[in-house]
């Protein structure tokens, strides 16, 4: 079974088993085809598909044996014989066996003894193979500090054992703190455990694992390695199989004391033993160890060990003794004086533990040694690491790394800087980094000389006598000058090195974790919000430091403003999060601005100003955070004008002044009172755009002012000045028309002609100029059909399309109600982005729906229609209200459009449930939106809607007189509500011409129902 | 006895896909799990049926350090843990078989033979066999198996730690524990 084949049977199988019995002969045929053994193969599986007991195969076994698990005895040996031995408790388990404390009584001796054997159940190959080398290894060692190995074996089973002398004590750390051990006891105890490794090595054994746990100190004092379990032999020809990497692997040991090398997994050495006893003594000395893992994750040990430069013991001890009396975590009586450790035995533990494999003691004898010396007093080999070195070994490693860092990094941000001013600004960062450093060193050099020059002076003076007293002050005030400069150097020093820190981090976040993610990167999300969240906290603290440094100022401001756009500007790909966008966009300003107040007045910095500010407007605004959105705009006015003022042909200057007014005015017109002043900016806004067109006739002017058209246009035709709408629109198709002669494919110029033809078939609609709309409306739909199957990523294109469909047969619905069915469907049809819709979707999907049950039901398919309708009444229930823009009312009118169509349906009840509930969701809407500007119109349709209704009620044949009284009365209720309404819109909105239209015929209205009643009365009384 | 400090980095790098952990690992939690079975088998009488997951559960409790990070997700944990039940379940029942061929010289006390189930093991053996095979074409199915049925995750469980929907857990087990079937009735 190949898995394509399987793949195969997959497919089949799955499809086919859905399906009722006598289907699937019939698909079988159909996808097996010509193979059979395909056929016989899926229908066997099918056969199997049995779903009564269809799993008790799997689980009745793995219960049964999970339940004879804990019963088995067969590791029990305690009391058995192994050999000649006898079993007498258990001491301890291991990795791979197990350690009882046994016992050999024969005619000989008495001896007690440790024996370890490997467990039943872990027989593999593996482990016995690293047993045996146990075994292998222990035999050739033989040192009074190594747990002798006695004897070994075989069980009947076939496993291995070996026995070796029986060591009771404590482990070495907590034998010197039980005991209160002084440090020079404890060095000659760390000296013959030394003795021992020593001994190891000369075999060419790197025990590994050492750790004071298995260390164990006697009664007698004497310290006693154990547990060879994963030393390496070095020497191939001890080892009974060839010692592959794998098994020697790193991750085998302790990481508390393990030396950079196993952690890398690189070859390890005798050195490695070097390091680990350097850790031992590290513990020995101070009561703790070099580091404290937290998490023990790989990436945090690799770090600590590798990278962590480790604390001097005395400045540990002066530090803990600082702040709990005494040395913590061990006996409370044991005191070790840092002063003590300082200087010899510093240099000799910091020796041991040196990353770099040769720049430890090349051996445990040279450790020894050391220590040896240091016991005697006399002079030691171990230096103090010299600052150069390690601010040397800083930069070689990561100088690639912070150039291609900031390359990277840059070239992510898209387009800020271009690749030679990254190379500069990357250059520019070695550079002041490694002056940083360069003086850092420097600095360091020079305290270091003052001191030996103070030390020397020292040295003079104690042979003398009161002239040495004074001198001896003198020489003490340099050293601590000295040590002074010597401190402000490594402040700055760490400054570099953590600045280094964080653009390394940088680099390896960027170069290795995110490296798939940058390859996907354009409309990739996920990764832009990665790069974006690492972009900021580069940005972050890059900006702590930028004091004084204006080119590195204004970089982080330009790079703010763009961040800001990812993060959430509307009118670009972004990713949705306002609040973050605006606080991007304040940190740019900040910086920005503060360059101004220094003097700054290049047009670059204006032009950023007030990119920045209208860009933070615009998103302020799309909050509704109004207030906000004015200050910004304003802002954003007075830098545009100055840079008018530099010149008068900037066009940012142009643009800005355009979009400020263009933005004041939407502004203004969420305030509902004010559409008078919301009109103004607009106006103004277009005169600033005419302005610009007239200074420089640029593509983008043109363009801009032919947006402005359709805005302007479009606002006007919302207010009832259909002529003057109309008039605007047609300026903005002509300035299109001519620019698309010259550049056909502009896409931009294409949307928004059609857009300028969706708005006059808005006009015409409104002047109920039906077959004008309609052709201006396809115009607009075939214009986007256009450009959508032009480039079939262009979903915003799709999406207009689909809109202009929906608005097409809406018009079309009475005259041509087949056409509008298609119309609407298409535009429904949703197709591959069936992504969750937004408010302004949703809107347009509940619309278009009742458009289309309404054109369904004028087809001649009521149960269409009824479907839809249905369905759609239980959307409602489930939405709510939106309260973006002027979608915030969608749903009474969308119960207002249901009950219409209800009502002209036939279906009475349903019709007026609906249009009372249409009235409640609109009051209350209005209640809680008291700036609703509207409201008035909207009202004004329900009331109409419900004197319609009742009229209908009155109208319809078959109904008894008295009801048709009701009705009647019902009905001019409803319009007078509606013409009181309508009068009082009339007044607020003299603009609207439409409105009178509307009041006549409310009155007409009104009227027709004062006739009807009194006909009616009339009958009565007849 | 085993401490946090020194099993915990086991686990972790166990998870990094460290084989020799587990080796390691396994002892340690075989010993926890069988401690925990016998304080189970000892309070509760012969018919109660120990499911390998209130096992897992106990192990998890005992030997995992809740305050780390790494082991927030239970069901991740969990989803761990039923390869290492596999492992110990099928090692146990192969030493049973072994063992009835005559390996030592071992008294069998009267209490183990209760629980002696030779058949049993040589089913749990074949099924292991089976899985193995069927990871030979299709890896996710076999991972699937191991899941459900040594670590007892439910299928929403199950979706979370393979990263897929429920749906798809509910299909392929079908097709999975047919072809089992079938594999196993053919030996």
């Amino acid at each position: 079974m190949t898995p394509e084949r399987w793949r195969k049977i997959e497919s089949i199988f799955q499809t086919v088993v859905e399906k009722p019995k006598p289907e699937r002969q019939l698909m079988l045929t159909q996808y097996c085809g010509n193979d059979p053994d395909l056929r016989r193969e899926v229908e066997a599986l099918l056969n199997e598909d049995d779903t009564s007991d269809f799993d008790d195969f799997i689980q009745a076994p793995i219960k049964d044996v999970a339940r004879s698990l804990p019963q088995s005895n067969s590791d029990n040996y305690i009391g058995r014989n192994i050999g000649p031995y006898q079993v007498v408790k258990l001491l301890g388990q291991g990795g791979m066996g197990a350690v009882y404390l046994a016992e050999r009584a024969d005619a000989e001796f008495y001896r007690q003894v440790a024996l370890k054997i490997v467990r039943r159940g872990m027989d593999s190959n593996f482990v016995l193979k690293r047993f045996r080398m146990e075994r292998q290894i222990l035999a050739t060692l033989e040192h009074p500090n190594i747990a002798q190995l006695l004897d070994g074996g075989t069980t009947a089973d076939g496993l291995p054992y070996f026995v070796m002398e029986y060591v009771q004590g404590q482990p070495l750390t907590e034998y010197c703190d039980a005991r209160e051990i002084s440090l020079a006891e404890r060095l000659k105890l760390f000296l013959s455990v030394c003795a021992a490794v020593q001994h190891a090595h000369q075999k060419l054994i790197v025990h590994r694992d050492l750790k004071p746990n298995n260390i164990l100190v006697t009664a007698d004092g004497i310290p006693k390695l154990l547990d060879f379990g994963i030393a390496k032999l070095l020497d191939p020809a001890l080892s009974p199989t060839p010692v592959t990497r794998t098994q020697t692997s790193m991750r085998l040991m302790t990481p508390d004391y393990a030396s950079p090398e196993q952690v890398r997994g690189l070859p390890v050495t005798t050195a490695s033993d070097v390091y680990t006893l350097g850790v031992i003594l590290f513990e020995l000395l101070t009561g703790a160890r070099p580091y404290q893992f937290e998490t023990y994750s790989p990436a945090e040990i690799e770090r600590a060990i590798c990278d962590t430069e480790i604390e001097r013991p005395s400045a540990l001890a002066e530090r803990v003794k600082a702040e709990s009396g005494t040395t913590k975590e061990r006996h409370s009586s044991f005191r070790l004086h840092p002063s003590s450790l300082k200087g010899d035995l510093d240099n000799i533990v910091l020796m041991a533990l040196r990353k770099e494999p040769e720049r430890r003691y090349q051996s445990v004898e040279q450790l020894a040694e050391d220590i040896r010396c240091y016991l005697q007093g006399r002079p030691i080999s171990a230096r103090r690491e010299s600052a150069m070195y390690r601010a040397g070994k800083f930069v070689r490693r990561n100088k690639l790394a912070v150039a291609a860092a900031t390359l990277v990094f840059f070239s992510l941000l898209g387009g800020i800087v271009t690749t030679t001013r990254a190379a500069r600004i990357a250059e520019t960062e070695r550079l002041r980094a490694e002056a940083n450093l360069v003086e850092a060193q420097t600095q360091r050099a020079e305290a270091d000389r003052q001191r030996l020059i103070a030390e020397e002076q020292r040295q003079i003076a104690e042979a003398e006598t009161a002239e040495a007293n004074l001198q001896r002050q003198i020489a003490e005030a340099q050293r601590a000058e000295a040590d002074a400069q010597r401190r402000n150097a490594e402040t700055q020093q760490e400054r570099a090195e953590r600045r280094f820190a964080q653009v390394r981090k940088l680099a390896n976040t960027f170069l290795f974790d995110f490296h798939d993610k940058i390859a996907a990167l354009p409309g990739s999300t996920e990764a832009r919000e990665m790069v974006v969240k690492t972009a900021l906290e580069y940005l972050d603290s890059l900006a702590k430091e930028a004091e004084g440094d204006v080119a590195l100022q204004n970089e982080l401001a330009a790079a703010y403003l763009r961040i800001g756009d990812v993060q959430g500007f509307p009118r670009q790909a972004n990713l949705g999060h306002r609040d973050a966008a605006l606080v991007s966009y304040r940190r740019s300003l900040e910086l920005s601005e503060r360059l101004r107040a220094k003097g700054q007045k290049d047009v670059a910095l204006l032009r950023r100003l007030a990119e920045t500010y209208g860009k933070a407007a615009e998103v302020a605004r799309f909050m509704n955070k109004q207030a906000d959105a004015k200050e910004s705009y304003q802002k954003a006015l007075v830098v545009g004008e100055q840079l008018l003022d530099l010149d008068g042909k900037d066009e940012v200057g142009h643009h800005t002044v355009a979009m400020v007014y263009e933005g004041l005015g939407n502004l203004a017109n969420l305030d509902g009172n004010n559409t008078t002043l919301g009109m103004e900016y607009l106006r103004r806004s277009s005169a600033a755009v005419e302005r610009w067109v007239k200074e420089v006739p640029s593509e983008r002017a043109r363009l801009t002012l032919a947006t402005n058209h359709l805005q302007l246009g479009g606002k006007l035709q919302q207010m009832g000045a259909t002529e003057e709408a109309e008039e605007t629109l047609n300026k903005g198709v002509v300035i299109l028309s001519e620019f698309l002669k010259t550049s056909p494919d502009h896409l931009k110029a294409k949307s928004v002609l059609s857009d300028l033809y969706s708005e006059l078939g808005s006009v015409a609609k409104a002047k109920e100029n039906f077959r004008e709309a309609a052709s201006h409306l396809r115009r607009s739909m075939t214009m986007y059909e256009e450009m959508a199957a032009q480039d079939p990523r262009n979903a915003l294109a799709r999406l207009n399309f689909r809109y202009q469909a929906s608005r097409l047969g809406e018009v079309l619905l009475d005259f041509d109600p087949a056409q509008a069915v298609t119309l609407l469907r298409k535009s429904l049809d949703r197709g591959p982005d069936a992504r969750p819709l937004s408010p302004e979707s949703r809107v347009h999907q509940l619309f278009t729906s009742l458009n289309l049950a309404r054109a369904l039901w004028l087809t001649g398919d009521r149960q269409g229609a009824e479907l839809i309708v249905r369905d759609l009444q239980n959307l409602l229930q489930t939405v709510p209200a939106s309260k973006i823009y002027a979608s915030g009312f969608f749903t009474h009118n969308a119960y207002l459009r249901i009950g219409n169509l209800l009502t002209d349906m036939g279906d009475v009840s349903g019709g007026l449930n609906s249009l009372h509930q249409s009235l409640q969701t609109l009051q209350t809407y209005i209640a809680a939106t008291p700036q609703f500007a509207a409201y008035r119109r909207e009202l004004s349709n329900c009331y109409d809607a419900l004197g319609h209704y009742h009229t209908k009620l009155a109208e319809r044949p078959g109904t008894p007189v008295d009801q048709q009284a009701a009705a009647w009365k019902e009905a001019r209720s409803w319009y007078q509500q509606n013409l009181a309404i309508l009068q009082e819109h009339q007044k607020h909105s003299p603009n609207d011409s439409q409105s009178a239209k509307y009041v006549l015929q409310a009155s007409k209205n009104i009227a027709q129902c004062e006739s009807a009643l009194v006909s009616l009365n009339a009958k009565q009384q007849r | 006895m085993q401490s946090f400090h020194e099993i915990t980095p086991l686990l972790v790098n166990w998870r990094q896909g460290d084989e020799q952990a587990l080796a390691q690992l396994l002892p340690i939690v075989y010993q926890e799990l069988r401690k925990i079975a016998d304080g189970y088998l000892r309070r509760e009488r012969s018919d109660h049926t120990l499911q390998p997951t209130a096992l897992i559960h106990e192990a998890y409790m005992r030997l995992v350090d809740q305050s780390l990070p790494q082991w927030q997700n239970r069901a991740h944990f969990y989803g761990v843990a039923a390869q290492l039940m596999r492992q110990i379940l099928v090692e146990h029942a192969r030493a049973q078989l072994a063992q009835k061929r005559g390996g030592g010289a071992e008294q069998i006390e009267l209490e183990d033979a209760l629980n002696y189930a030779p058949e049993k093991a040589a089913e749990l053996v074949a099924l292991d066999d089976a899985l193995k095979s069927l990871a030979e074409f299709d890896e996710r199915k076999s991972r699937l198996i191991e899941l459900r049925y040594f670590g007892g995750l439910s299928v929403e469980e199950t979706a979370h730690v393979m990263n897929v929907s429920m749906a798809t857990i509910t299909r392929e087990q079908r097709l999975a524990q047919a072809w089992l079937r079938q594999a196993l009735r053919k030996n």
